[in-house]
């Protein structure tokens, strides 16, 4: 599974918590430019990574966002049509869930993003399908 | 290699970006032609219409490009600007008005405007003089309940749109009591039925990016929007 490298990663983490790219720039005494770099680079890879892993397992894209690293899709267990929720978490890669079955490592990473403003999984839900 | 491709069956709306500020002065045409009895206006209004939506999309290498105004203003969306991509149509709750309040906000404006100019016609005129004002609340109350309850309820929208038009018809029935109404109310209500319907059953594509959001509707079938999506999607994977 995918991972971005350790410095781009780094710097998408910071803006997708909402620093602005000029402060991300100061706060790791580089260029501007650099980190807008860095931010395209990884917003490609991450659009890159979640439509392979949907068009490996034939889900049905609903919603990709590259800003914060998630995808819900449509796909199928068994005969049963259900929701999929992947998310980009730093050091670790992409994990996902099926349903409502949210993780407590997801809901920890989507509170920590601002995805949610606290660790309620239905909320998360909520906010993923609307 | 330059790559091109034309994304068949999509069709880029008028809901964000300077589309939607055309058809805004579309809105304030006509409602300067009904004010003014002026044709021109009016004219000028619908011409406006036309041109704030889009007319195709098409992909040139990592530049997603929409045309608007008959095909001569081109909105250029680059992949690096594209933040996401998401199927309106698809998720369980997709509100068009979460994501294009403007819209909303125009129609809210158009609708508040004929209900003041509705209550201000004196009672017992022609009924000519009710029925473009009357027209006007259907047709922006029924945009605003498509716009404002999740696609897929199309029962809710078509039971919402009944509600709006009873509520009409009794408006009608303070202002002015006439038999000869009865075609008007209806083709009325078969126009908004199946604007609500209609609204209801396409796919809605939302690009959204550092500088707003933009829609692209369709009507194909599911075939072509699959393929437009994977399109759209080589593109932003592209770096």
């Amino acid at each position: 599974m995918i991972r971005l490298p350790e410095s781009m990663e780094k710097i998408w983490t910071m803006r997708a918590k909402g620093m602005r790219e000029i402060e991300i720039a100061e706060n790791l005494g580089i260029s501007r430019q650099a980190v807008n770099k860095a931010l395209k680079e990884a917003k490609a890879k991450l659009f890159e990574a979640f439509f392979a892993l949907a068009e490996t397992f034939s889900w049905e894209i609903v919603r990709v966002n590259a800003e914060k690293g998630f995808m819900v899709a449509r796909g199928r267990c068994g005969d049963r049509a259900t929701r999929v929720y992947a998310f980009y978490i730093p050091q670790k890669g992409i994990r996902g869930f099926f349903g409502e079955e949210v993780p407590e490592l997801i809901l920890q990473h989507a509170v920590e993003l601002r995805i949610v403003k606290r660790a309620d999984k239905k909320e998360l839900i909520k906010v993923l399908e609307r | 290699m330059v790559k091109f491709m034309k994304l068949e069956g999509i069709r880029p709306s008028n809901f964000g970006g300077v589309p939607l500020l055309i058809a805004i002065l579309a809105f304030v045409f006509m409602i300067g032609g009904i004010e003014l009895f002026s044709w021109w206006m009016w004219i000028i209004g619908w011409v406006l219409i036309f041109a704030s939506w889009g007319i195709s999309a098409e992909i040139k290498n990592d530049t997603l490009i929409l045309r608007y105004v008959f095909g001569l203003l081109p909105i250029k969306l680059k992949a690096e600007d594209i933040e996401e991509i998401l199927v309106l149509n698809r998720l369980e709750k997709g509100v068009l008005l979460r994501y294009f309040p403007g819209i909303g906000a125009a129609y809210m404006g158009v609708l508040i405007y004929a209900l003041y100019r509705y209550l201000t016609f004196p009672d017992n005129l022609l009924p000519g003089y009710y029925a473009g004002a009357l027209g006007l609340i259907i047709i922006s109350s029924s945009m605003l309940i498509s716009l404002a309850i999740p696609i897929g309820k199309t029962h809710h929208k078509l039971l919402t749109a009944v509600v709006v038009f009873i509520a009409s018809a009794f408006l009608l029935w303070l202002k002015v009591r006439a038999v000869e109404l009865i075609p008007m109310v209806v083709v009325l209500v078969m126009i908004t039925l199946w604007t609500v319907y209609d609204i209801d059953t396409q796919d809605y594509i939302v690009l959204k990016t550092r500088k707003g959001r933009y829609l692209l509707t369709s009507n194909a079938p599911r075939d072509k929007v699959e393929k437009a999506i994977k399109a759209i999607m080589e593109v932003l994977s592209d770096d």
